[in-house]
This record gives C-alpha cells, sequence and structure tokens, in this order.
C-alpha cells in the first residue's frame, strides 16, 4: 500500500522549476534577488537546450560543477578520474563586449495599474536587469549598470567577475524611483563611458522627451555601440483607467487633465499605438532592436529577444 | 404647463448642470494618478479636433434623463394629468341631441361626434366616479350611475327633431347632482354650441359647478331650411274653398351664394307632388292648395337638402270639413249678425243648422233663448254693451255651467290685442272697453284656454267646456265703441276663425307644434300613432312630446261625440335652423358665478379640459420608462467598465501569459 506523498516546496523553489515563464508580479514578491535572477535565466537556458557555459579565451581560471547541457569538451576529466565528479573547465575570458543596462528610476517607474496582478515597471526593470546581466556574464561580457532619472542615479562600471555581479544586484535593489525622466543625458553619458564598442540596453517606459533620446540613441550608433531597448508599459497604460469624468495627473510632473476617460478610449488607444509605433520606427531607422514588454510578460520571453541579438553580436 | 410652480421651475432649470460640466469637462472630485498622461493628452487633441458624437450623445442623454425625471415630477406639481387622474367627481353629462346636431361635418352626422366625445369623457372616468346623462331633448338617461352604465345608457340617446335649449339642460343638470361638498362636481356639455340654443338671460347657479362645454368645428356652410309653414285658412277648413300655404325659408348661417339665392320650394300633399315655387331665402311665398275634398289631409314642404336635413322639410296637416251651421241670437243690429251673413254668403258657413251657436249680447229669454242641451254643441257668448245687463249675462252663464264670469273692469284703457295664432292678424285693433274674464271655482280646467289676451295679459277670449258644451267668451262687446274690431277689416277672419277654427270643429289642433315640446292632447285622447306608425297608449289632457317631424295621429273617443280621431303636424323648430356657434364670450356670460371651460374641436383638445379637477399624475409611466432608459445610455457611455470589457475581450491590448510570446513586440 502506497503511503500519501506530500511535496513541499518553498515559493522559490517552485518558481525555479521555470522562473522564466513565471507571472513577473510572483517573482517579484520573492526576495533574494540573485537567486531569482540566476532562476530565470537558467530556466530560460534550459529551454534554449544548450549552455552557454563556454569561454571565449583560453586561460583557466577554475572549475565548476557540471551542469545538464555543458559542453562536454571543457570536462575536466582528471578531476573526474580523481574525485568521480564531473566538473566543467572555466577560464579568465577575454572579453571584447562590453554593456551597460541602463535603468529608468524615474517616478513613473514606481506606477502600477494593479498591484494584484501586476509588478511596479521599476520592479520588472530590476528583474529583467538582473537577468541580463548574469546572462551577459556568463557569457564572458563585462557588464555595467546605469540608473538614471534626469541625472545619472548610479553607476557601476562593466566587469565580468562573480563579485560584480553581486555588487550590482545590490545597486539594484537599492534603486528607488523618484523625479523626472531625462534618457539622454543618461545614453549620452554612457556613450562617453564606453571607449570601445559596446552593447547598450536601456530599460524604460520611454515616458521621456523623445527628441532628445533620438539624438542620444543616434548618437550611439554613430560610435558603433549596439543598442537594445526594451520598452516596457503597465498593461493599465495601454487601455485609459476606467475613471470616467476625472482629474488625471502624471506622478512625474504634476501636470493634471481633467477629461472624461469614456469618451477618450478610442482616441488613447490610437495615441498609444502611434507612439510604440513611432519607437519601433525610430530604433530601425537607426539600426536598434526595440522590444516592447508589458510588465506581465515573463522575463523568459524578453531573454529571448535579448539572447538572439547577442548571439547576432557574437 | 405653467410656470408658476416654482419646484417645476428648479427642476427644468436643472438641465443646465450637465450641460454646464460639460462645457467646462472637469470632475475635481476624483483624481487619478496616471503617469502615461502625454498619450491621454494626445488623445484630448486628437478628440478636440474632431466631432465626438459620443460625447454629444452623453450630453444630450444627461438633458434628457434630467428633463424627463423633471416632466415626471412635475406632473405632480402641476396638477395636469391625464383625463383620467381626477378626484371621484360627480359628473353630468350632457348630450345634445337636436335637429341642428344632424348636420354633416365632413362625412358624418356632428351627432356622431358628439357622441364619441361623450364616450371619451366616459371612458376617462373613474370606477368611483357618478355619471348622470341628460339628452337635451328627451328625459335623462341615466342619474348616478358608473361610467359603464352610463356609456350603455348613452347608446339608447338618438338624434330628434326637436330643439335644445341649452341653458335651461345645464342647469337642470348642475341641479341634479348632489351637493354634499364631499365630491368634485362637474357638468360637461357635449353640443354644437348653437346660438339660438342658448338663449335667455343669464342663469347663475347656486353650486357654481364648473361647466366643461364641447367646442365643436365651426360650420363652413349655410344651413338652408323651411322655417315656417302656415295654413291661411288654419288648420280646420271648411270644404270648398280655396285656400294656401304661406312658406317662409331660412338660409342660416354662412354666406348667401349669389348663385343660388332662391329655394326650390316643393309642396306634397297626401304623398303627392301639389305644387312647387322659388322663393328667395328669407323670404315668404305662398302656395296654393288645391280644392280638398273633406277629411284630413298630409302635407309637406321642403327644399333641397343642405346642412341639417331635419329641418328642410316641414310638415303640415290640414282637416277639411263641412261649413258649419250657424245660429245667430241677438239684435238684428248686430255687428256679429251682419258679418255671420257675409259669411254665409261667402259660403264659408253651412246654410243650416246649428252646430254652433252665436249669441250676443243677454238673450232675451234668459238661457231658454241659448237652446236645449242636446241641441248645442259649441257656443260663442259676446258679453252685453251695457254694463247694467253683465248680473244677467253671468246668470246665463251660471245657468249653462261655465265656470267664469265677467266683471267690469274700473281700470280699463285702450289696449292692444295680441296677435293670434291663426293666419290673420290683429294688428292695430285696440280694446277701449272689456270686462274681466274670472274663473269661478271649478273654472281653469286644463281644457280651459286664452285664445287672445290684451296687451296687458288679461284674457280676452277664452275657450272652455262645461257638461259637454264647448264656450268661447269674450270679454268685450262687438260694437264700435268697445273696440275697433267691428270696423276693422280682421272682422270677417276674425269671426271665421271663431266660428270655425275655435270652434268645436277646430278645437284641436289649432296649428302644428315643435318637436321636443310638450303638446296638450285633447282630454278625449287614448292613443298617438307617429310618422314611423309607432302607436303608443296615452292618457287624455296628458301632454304629449314627439321628437321625430311628421304627422301625428291621435285617436280617442268622448263621451259625447263617440270616436274621435285628429292630426297634428310636429315639425323642427325654427331655432334650430341657424348653425352659428355662440360667441365664447356670450357663452361665459350666461353662466355667471360657474368656470366655463371650452375645449375642442376634436378628442385631444376635449380630453385635455374633461374632469378639470386634476390631481395630477400619480408619476407619468413613460417619462419614468423614458429616464430609465436614458439612464442606461448614460451608463453605457460613461462607466469605465465598458472600456475594461471590451480590453479584456478581444481588444487589440489584451494579452494574458499565454499569449504574450506571440503578442511582445520588436523590430
Amino acid at each position: 500500500m502506497n503511503e500519501p506523498t506530500a511535496s513541499f516546496q518553498t515559493p522559490l523553489e517552485a518558481a525555479r522549476q521555470r522562473l522564466d515563464l513565471a507571472s513577473p508580479r510572483e517573482i517579484a514578491g520573492l526576495e533574494h534577488l540573485e537567486l531569482v535572477a540566476r532562476g530565470v535565466v537558467e530556466g530560460f537556458l534550459i529551454g534554449l537546450h544548450r549552455s552557454p557555459y563556454r569561454g571565449f579565451s583560453a586561460e583557466f581560471a577554475e572549475n565548476r560543477p557540471y551542469n545538464r547541457g555543458d559542453d562536454l569538451r571543457y570536462a575536466d576529466w582528471k578531476v573526474y578520474a580523481r574525485s568521480d565528479r564531473l566538473y566543467i573547465k572555466q577560464f579568465e575570458e577575454e572579453t571584447n563586449l562590453r554593456a551597460y543596462v541602463l535603468v529608468d528610476v524615474s517616478g513613473s517607474m514606481d506606477w502600477v495599474s494593479d498591484r494584484e496582478r501586476f509588478p511596479t515597471k521599476l520592479e520588472y526593470a530590476r528583474l529583467l536587469a538582473a537577468s541580463l546581466s548574469l546572462l551577459l556574464m556568463q557569457q564572458g561580457d563585462a557588464t555595467g549598470l546605469v540608473a538614471f532619472d534626469t541625472s545619472i542615479r548610479a553607476h557601476l562600471a562593466p566587469r565580468t567577475t562573480r563579485l560584480h555581479w553581486r555588487r550590482l544586484l545590490g545597486k539594484l535593489g537599492e534603486l528607488e524611483a523618484s523625479g523626472q525622466t531625462e534618457a539622454g543625458t543618461a545614453l549620452k553619458d554612457v556613450a562617453q563611458r564606453l571607449q570601445r564598442r559596446g552593447l547598450v540596453i536601456l530599460i524604460s517606459d520611454l515616458l521621456v522627451d523623445p527628441e532628445t533620446t533620438r539624438t542620444s540613441l543616434r548618437f550611439l550608433r554613430h560610435r558603433g555601440h549596439e543598442v537594445l531597448i526594451f520598452h516596457v508599459m503597465d498593461p493599465g497604460e495601454l487601455e485609459l483607467p476606467a475613471a470616467g469624468e476625472a482629474v488625471f495627473f502624471d506622478p512625474e510632473t504634476g501636470d493634471e487633465l481633467g477629461t472624461n476617460s469614456a469618451a477618450l478610449r478610442k482616441q488613447y488607444r490610437e495615441a498609444v499605438e502611434t507612439a510604440i509605433a513611432g519607437w519601433k520606427r525610430e530604433a530601425l531607422r537607426n539600426g536598434a532592436e526595440y522590444a516592447f514588454l508589458t510588465t506581465d510578460t515573463p522575463l523568459g520571453l524578453a531573454l529571448r529577444r535579448f539572447f538572439r541579438k547577442r548571439a547576432r553580436l557574437g | 404647463m405653467s410656470f408658476l410652480y416654482a419646484w417645476a421651475v428648479g427642476l427644468t432649470l436643472s438641465v443646465a448642470i450637465p450641460l454646464i460640466l460639460h462645457l467646462r469637462r472637469r470632475n475635481t472630485d476624483r483624481r487619478v494618478a496616471f503617469p502615461a498622461l502625454r498619450y491621454l493628452s494626445r488623445a484630448e487633441d486628437a478628440r478636440s479636433r474632431s466631432f465626438v458624437a459620443s460625447d454629444v450623445l452623453l450630453l444630450a442623454t444627461r438633458i434628457g434623463l434630467l428633463l424627463a425625471l423633471a416632466f415626471a415630477a412635475a406632473g405632480l406639481l402641476l396638477g395636469r394629468g391625464g383625463a383620467g387622474d381626477h378626484d371621484p367627481t360627480d359628473l353630468a353629462l350632457v348630450i345634445d341631441n337636436s335637429a341642428s346636431t344632424g348636420r354633416l361635418v365632413g362625412d358624418r352626422p356632428l351627432f356622431e361626434e358628439l357622441l364619441d366625445r361623450a364616450r371619451q369623457s366616459l371612458a376617462a372616468a373613474r370606477p368611483e366616479d357618478r355619471v348622470w346623462v341628460f339628452p337635451t331633448v328627451g328625459p335623462p338617461v341615466a342619474a348616478g350611475v358608473s361610467a359603464v352604465r352610463a356609456s350603455e345608457a348613452l347608446a339608447r340617446v338618438t338624434l330628434s327633431d326637436g330643439g335644445a335649449d341649452l341653458v335651461a339642460a345645464v342647469v337642470e343638470a348642475s341641479s341634479a347632482l348632489p351637493a354634499d361638498g364631499a365630491r368634485t362636481r362637474e357638468v360637461q356639455l357635449v353640443s354644437d354650441l348653437q346660438r339660438t340654443a342658448l338663449r335667455g338671460p343669464p342663469r347663475g347657479d347656486v353650486d357654481g359647478t364648473p361647466l366643461i362645454a364641447y367646442l365643436p368645428q365651426p360650420h363652413d356652410e349655410p344651413n338652408a331650411a323651411v322655417s315656417a309653414v302656415q295654413l291661411t285658412g288654419g288648420t280646420t277648413v271648411p270644404s270648398g274653398v280655396g285656400h294656401g300655404v304661406l312658406v317662409s325659408t331660412a338660409l342660416g348661417g354662412g354666406p348667401v351664394d349669389d348663385d343660388a339665392n332662391e329655394a326650390s320650394v316643393r309642396l306634397q300633399l297626401d304623398g303627392r307632388i301639389a305644387g312647387a315655387a322659388r322663393i328667395p331665402w328669407g323670404a315668404t311665398g305662398t302656395l296654393g292648395l288645391p280644392e280638398l275634398p273633406a277629411g284630413t289631409h298630409e302635407g309637406r314642404v321642403e327644399v333641397d337638402p343642405s346642412g341639417a336635413r331635419a329641418d328642410d322639410i316641414r310638415f303640415f296637416s290640414i282637416q277639411v270639413v263641412a261649413p258649419p251651421g250657424v245660429r245667430f241670437v241677438g239684435p238684428d243690429t248686430s255687428f256679429a249678425r251682419i258679418g255671420v251673413e257675409t259669411l254665409r254668403q261667402a259660403g264659408r258657413l253651412g246654410a243650416s243648422g246649428e252646430t254652433v251657436t252665436l249669441v250676443d249680447g243677454v238673450p232675451s229669454r234668459g238661457i231658454a233663448g241659448v237652446g236645449s242641451a242636446e241641441s248645442r254643441s259649441t257656443l260663442v257668448l259676446i258679453p252685453p254693451t251695457d254694463p247694467v245687463d253683465l248680473p244677467a249675462y253671468n246668470q246665463v252663464l251660471a245657468g249653462l255651467d261655465i265656470g267664469w264670469s265677467l266683471r267690469p273692469d274700473p281700470e280699463r284703457g285702450t289696449l292692444a290685442l295680441e296677435e293670434p295664432s291663426t293666419s290673420f292678424s290683429l294688428s292695430g285693433v285696440t280694446v277701449r272697453e272689456r270686462y274681466l274674464l274670472v274663473p269661478g271655482a271649478g273654472a281653469a280646467a286644463a281644457s280651459d284656454s286664452a285664445l287672445l289676451r290684451t296687451e296687458d295679459g288679461e284674457p280676452w277670449l277664452v275657450r272652455t267646456s262645461a257638461g259637454g258644451t264647448v264656450a268661447l267668451l269674450l270679454g268685450s262687446p262687438l260694437v264700435p265703441g268697445a273696440s275697433d274690431l267691428p270696423t276693422h277689416p280682421a272682422i270677417i277672419p276674425f269671426l271665421e276663425a271663431l266660428l270655425v277654427q275655435w270652434s268645436h270643429l277646430a278645437g284641436w289642433p289649432a296649428s302644428d307644434f315643435d318637436a321636443g315640446v310638450p303638446i296638450p292632447l285633447p282630454s278625449w285622447a287614448s292613443a298617438v300613432t307617429g310618422p314611423d306608425d309607432r302607436r303608443v297608449t296615452v292618457e287624455g289632457g296628458a301632454p304629449f312630446t314627439g321628437d321625430r317631424a311628421g304627422v301625428y295621429r291621435v285617436e280617442g273617443s268622448d263621451p259625447r261625440a263617440g270616436p274621435r280621431a285628429a292630426h297634428f303636424a310636429v315639425n323642427v323648430p325654427a331655432d334650430e335652423i341657424d348653425p352659428t356657434l355662440i360667441g365664447l364670450d356670450r357663452l361665459a356670460e350666461l353662466f355667471p358665478g360657474r368656470d366655463v371651460v371650452t375645449g375642442g374641436p376634436g378628442a385631444g383638445a376635449w380630453g385635455d379640459r374633461v374632469f378639470g379637477q386634476r390631481r395630477g399624475r400619480d408619476m407619468a409611466p413613460w417619462l419614468l420608462g423614458l429616464a430609465l432608459a436614458l439612464a442606461a445610455v448614460e451608463l453605457f457611455l460613461a462607466t469605465p467598465g465598458r472600456a475594461k470589457k471590451r480590453a479584456n475581450g478581444s481588444g487589440r491590448w489584451g494579452r494574458t501569459a499565454g499569449d504574450a510570446e506571440a503578442s511582445t513586440g520588436t523590430t
């Protein structure tokens, strides 16, 4: 007679089964950004059926336990012979790619339409930035961080070490949304700091001055940098809130507009569509990548967009 | 609706609220944080550049909602609910069925329209209402009954040929309503408001019951009619003498067409055309009657149909009798004797016989000189010239069982005589000496009547009967000193009327009658047969009302003369000819002390006026329904849930975790 079995899993364990496809709201509520980001990346990599854990240089650095999907060409057979355990040799990478993850921390990023269903745009951006940076560093790319609103709020130069990633996570965890947005300043600052060809990943709701931002994007492209834009919006921003007649105000700027939402739904949808299409068109014109995300989009899907871009960069 | 009510004004003015809100586009009570304000601002700009039907619809919906609510609520305040929204009412419904309502309006008689309006009123009555129904011609048909019963009674009211006295009808209807003060009272007059039917002095009512009068469509063409027919020799004429018919035409209301300013008049006698003539409208012409054999003859005079048909025809009856024999008792030099001889020589009296005994003064042999009771049938008694003989004269009267006596008149002066109802005129005849005719005990019975009066109203010629004897009593001797009559050309027609028409041969009827007016039947009458051959049993001497124009036959039995019969004609009253509406000011003047309201023509205007003491609508159901419908539309247009549902359904921006990958945009 079989005894009934019970499965006890912590929320983290449960989420790690495929955190890349889990609801962003669920994983944003979990602590330990490091573990969450790892879970997201690992789940994403499992979905790809091959390991990205391979170095780009020949200088040995350390061993690490074998993970399913690792390339057996880098297995340390000597250690296996001695200990009967399979380790993968890791090499000190000599990357030729420096990446910056730019996170918008303006006041608008703290807005959420439904706290029960969605994370804030900043929480989503934080998870996305952590996952992207881990993925970059696991591929040997030096990754830095810039948080900005109207100015640079936090800066971390690109590195490739695990310690650096933890420092990056620490910076991400400290970010608070406030102030207005001026993406152009941050982009130009990054352009100045990237001396070599690099990758710039912008995570923002793009409630910015379009002209300044476009100018900065063109400047980055002119300097030979690759640009990937993650346009993050709350699902509640796609459709006008069902508020009827009300005074709408921008928490970031304090601007107000009294109107009847019922009478503007169609026009609002058209305005949002136009804006998204405009950003997409601008990115295409400048050779940048553009990905539109809502805060209910599983992170694995965002990483897939990134992975394709990274693969093209080599 | 009146705007005397402040609440109604306030409710109506509240319509401005959504207008103001709409124009200002501001709702400061609700603030919503929304970072994508720039998109909203662009949407607002886009909308302001184009006409937004839904926005206007929303505004119209809100205004309509408030208006519907305002008018629904105002129904209570304004007190003008539907006709059915009234307090328990005692309703007197006067329905005009007189001849004038027979005129055609369009393709149907006005009377049918009046019936429709009456039914409309009864349909608006509430179950607790009590209804009295009064036809203007005929007795009441319902008293204090429910509207349903009143409708059944109304179905029995038919168009008559009689005339209406609308003032009297309204007063009678008002007085029939109970005056307990607990219920609302109202008189509704459904009539043609004919000017000639609203006559007489103002009739104020003690109760002041409101009068709601139907105002029909004014007539648009004149009404042709035969206004009068008079037989030149009276209704009873001796045979062998030529007579004629005096025909008067009338054109009531409306302009006269120059091309048809003469009436084409036709005379029928016993169902055959007996003559025709063209007589100008409003004039009188004479059509000769052929020599007729003894007996009763029925005739009619008619013009071409126009307006009301009933007054286009006028009936008459003529009785041709053998000339009566007259026995004269009195002095040889009497003017009366000369007149009798003249009539006899002209063949207007019988050569012999003793049908009528004419006594001038006091008979020398007293009552014996008059003759035996068996030999006399009618007495014509002329008083003595000398007042000294008056006691002896009165003794003769008493001996003849005549319940009248004569008394000297100390106040006598020169007095004119009223015109007789026969074909001759007494115009210019004055009376200088007269005796007062005084009825004694037992006199002045129903059959007694004053055939002529002096201008002060005193009887001058009385017809009475006693002991089977008909007696005609004159108030003055026929001598030049007493009156102008002996030397006046009217003396011969007067004597002829006295001996032929007013004697027992022509005792009844003396003329035709108006339809709808009670007719005093002779004492011997026991049955009347109408023009429709309907025979009704009557009581002798009782009044009879014929409401159909035509010739009637009255039958009966005289205890002394055996079976008797007579004919009489009933015609449309001349007052019914002119269809002109009364002026509304005059209508109000006729009923001082009461509210007079008119409504019409048509059902709508009438329905707005009847049951004027309304308590207002409880709440107009259709207005409430409209308000609810508008509220639903308003919710649909303005409630946030509408867009949310669309977004979660098939909207472009809807997304779930399952389809997120497919919908994630990228370049």
